[in-house]
């Protein structure tokens, strides 16, 4: 009784029809035959239109077979134009049956009429339904695609109709315009070269919704080896979507930099050194376009005088790079496709994509700064020649004084004149002294081309002599202590000067000789292979710490009294040991002596800058 | 033979050498131009009685129009007998080791004297020219 009402509830809610394996229909019920409008008598036997106008295409038909033939339930939706171009849209399960000897003997079709409920959803909002189906559909399958990308097929069939709105479009269709080029590439490579590819694209709704996939094409070969189709598959990367925005918008404005900007940039892999990138900055400083310029070695952008200059250069910068110290710059004298030279400067920096390293080379052109840096060192020539000139056309008339004040010796005069005229030599003298060591100072640049061995005893020893006379010489104790086992070489008249204003500001600082004090100076040289250490020390009034700092400055005098010079003695060592890259230190303590040590290096030859 | 074109220069150098010794006959010139005309008249009539070649010329570097060393070139081109028993000093207040090396190169120059000039200084210049010694070709008078 209760199968029975279950029966009958079953018959009138659902559209039954058991065919057998020849599809013609054994059996249906009132629902079948009102959905076909046909009288019972009629139906039976109709089984082949039936179908026919149910599995509309081809695929569906296919597979509904292919399932139901293997023994396999089928559900799905379909759907039947019956009379009076009335739709419906009917869930469907198809179910074999089968004898006790497994064989397939009938077939067992319920369809539910669902065509109000789904017509209702479906019409309300038809086109985004159809469109979410569609980028479902695009995004969940496997595509069939030819190297237009146009979709061919899919790997399984579409339960809807969907299907159709996707196989014979373009996979181009969804995905957002920026990305085409891009795409267009990607499968470009799988078609002409057989290569799996997988790529980021944003997908694009027609509503503008955008959504970031992840896709990966494989080619599919047949027996000759021959791409004929290749497969698509995407997956949505929603939850990443934001992450996944941030770096293709890196991307795309790295991309955009790089092509743009007019700084030239060139890469360069490791293995062979040559070019596989090249922009457009790049391209204006050396007049090579892209496709001539990639695949080049990099020496062609270099110099053919300074080739193997140019190639230690990098090598270097590479070496240093390899060490994971920090980036480097390079300057070489670059070459333009039209043979001009022009200086250039690189900075290098490196990355690593898997086993493979790469270089990234910035040109900087820096013509424009080496110009300038030329005329700078000319100018401090000029400047140097200038000073030294004026200080010459400055010391004539000095001179000339000089001369008149001998003459006026000679003559008859007063004790008063004579001591006016004493007084009018002392400050010529210190003018013309002035004067010279201006000159000296001036030239101490062009001084470094003659370059001979030092002797240091003899050196001092003349220079002690030529102090002779000067107020508490006499009085000092001089201790002079040489270590020399190799040969020095340096400029003499500026190893002269680096002595005597060393030694003069000794003895212009030293303390009066008491029964309690002795001054000493000591003057210590120790000779090396690389540099002579030169100590002069004094026991003397020293220097109080205010102004310890300040004792090489231009004109600076600590003691009006005591100093003789024009506060230009330790300006000159300062200025000698600077540009000769040497060393200088003073130690002092008040009232217990000064100590000066100088370091100059050996310029033996060969170790000369030409700078 | 004084060539220098400051008139102070000369003056004390002339007064210099009168101290050294008041005999010597003294010829000052305040430009090279007319130092060389002097010395193509020479050129011209080198028995004419009141111009007398002179044994020592004291020579500034740095003057106007005609410079020291544009003197020697002039000099050089000229026809004198004795060129060679001029003894040229140049007399100047530079030091510059430039200068001095390019006075040694000079043919007919002795000698380098810096200014000013004193008596101790002639006497080592004249020292040199009276004894007739070669065994200096250059002097080099501080």
């Amino acid at each position: 009784m209760q199968d029975n009402m279950l029966l009958n509830s079953f018959e009138n809610h659902f559209i039954v029809s058991i065919s057998d394996t020849q599809g013609n229909i054994v059996y249906s019920n009132d629902n079948f035959l009102k959905l076909l409008n046909k009288p019972i008598n009629q139906s039976v036997g109709q089984a082949q239109e039936l179908l026919k106008s149910l599995l509309q295409t081809k695929e569906l038909f296919c597979q509904v077979w292919r399932a139901i033939l293997a023994g396999e339930k089928w559900r799905g939706i379909l759907f039947y134009k019956g009379n009076g171009n009335k739709n419906h849209w009917l869930d469907t399960t198809i179910s074999p049956i089968k004898n006790e000897n497994g064989h397939i003997v009938r077939y067992v079709t319920i369809s539910n009429d669902i065509t109000n409920y789904y017509c209702k959803e479906t019409h309300n909002n038809t086109i985004y339904c159809k469109e979410k189906k569609l980028i479902e559909n695009f995004t969940k399958e496997v595509l069939y695609i030819n190297r237009y990308g146009k979709i061919i097929n899919t790997s399984e069939n579409i339960l809807n109709n969907t299907y159709n709105s996707i196989v014979g479009s373009n996979i181009y269709d969804f995905i957002h315009p920026a990305n085409h080029g891009y795409i267009k590439e990607q499968v470009d490579k799988v078609f002409d070269k057989g290569k799996k590819c997988k790529y980021q694209s944003v997908g694009l709704s027609p509503k503008g919704n955008q959504t970031l996939y992840v896709s990966k094409i494989k080619p599919v070969f047949n027996i000759d080896n021959e791409v004929i189709y290749a497969t698509l598959k995407s997956k949505k990367h929603r939850n990443n979507s934001n992450a996944n925005n941030k770096l293709k918008a890196i991307e795309t404005k790295y991309s955009n930099i790089f092509q743009s900007i007019n700084v030239g940039i060139l890469v360069v892999a490791n293995s062979v050194g040559n070019i596989i990138e090249w922009n457009k900055g790049a391209e204006l400083a050396f007049g090579y376009s892209s496709s001539e310029i990639i695949g080049e070695p990099l020496t062609i952008l270099m110099s053919k005088k300074q080739v193997d200059v140019g190639v230690k250069e990098l090598l270097k910068a590479k070496n240093k790079l390899d060490n994971n110290t920090y980036d480097d710059t390079i300057e070489m004298l670059g070459q333009r496709k039209n043979g001009e030279e022009f200086p250039v400067e690189f900075a290098m920096s490196h990355w690593r994509n898997g086993k493979e390293k790469f270089y990234c080379a910035f040109m900087l052109d820096i013509s424009k700064r080496k110009k300038l840096e030329e005329k700078l060192k000319k100018t401090t020539k000029d400047l140097e020649l200038f000073l030294y000139r004026s200080a010459h056309e400055l010391k004539a008339p000095l001179t000339s004084a000089e001369g008149l004040l001998l003459l006026l010796k000679e003559e008859k005069q007063s004790k008063r004149v004579s001591l006016l005229i004493n007084m009018l030599d002392e400050t010529l003298e210190k003018g013309r002294l002035l004067l010279d060591d201006l000159a000296f100072a001036s030239i101490i640049s062009e001084k470094r081309r003659s370059i001979t061995v030092i002797d240091f005893k003899s050196k001092i020893n003349t220079t002690l002599e030529t102090f002779k006379g000067i107020k508490n010489f006499d009085a000092i104790k001089f201790q002079v202590q040489v270590e020399q086992k190799t040969d020095f070489y340096f400029n003499q008249e500026l190893m002269d000067s680096v002595f005597q204003n060393l030694i003069h500001n000794a003895i212009c600082f030293s303390k009066s000789k008491t029964n309690n004090h002795t001054p000493i100076t000591k003057i210590k040289v120790k000779v090396s292979e690389k540099h002579v250490s030169v100590i002069v020390a004094d026991n003397g009034l020293g220097i109080s710490n205010e102004f310890i700092d300040k004792v090489f400055d231009l004109y600076f005098k600590a003691n009006s009294v005591n100093s003789n010079g024009a506060g230009l003695g330790l300006y000159i060592v300062k200025r000698i040991v600077d540009d000769f890259n040497g060393h200088v230190t003073v130690t002092s303590k008040i009232n217990k002596g000064t100590s000066f040590e100088v370091i100059l290096p050996n310029l033996k030859e060969g170790e000369l800058n030409n700078d | 033979m004084l060539i220098d074109d400051n008139k102070i220069d000369l003056f004390v150098n002339q007064r210099i050498i009168e101290k050294y010794n008041p005999e010597i006959d003294i010829k000052t010139f305040n430009n090279a131009i007319s130092a060389i005309s002097f010395f193509k008249l020479l050129e011209l009539n080198i028995n004419m009685k009141p111009l007398t070649v002179p044994d020592v010329v004291l020579l500034d570097i740095n003057m106007p129009e005609m410079n020291g060393f544009n003197f020697f070139k002039e000099f050089n081109r000229l026809n004198l007998i004795d060129k060679s028993k001029i003894d040229i000093y140049m007399l100047s207040s530079s030091l510059c080791p430039d200068d001095i090396y390019r006075a040694r190169m000079e043919t007919h120059c002795s000698g380098y004297i810096t200014k000013p000039l004193t008596v101790s200084k002639l006497e080592n210049v004249f020292n040199k020219s009276v004894n007739n010694v070669e065994y200096e070709k250059f002097k080099k008078i501080i």
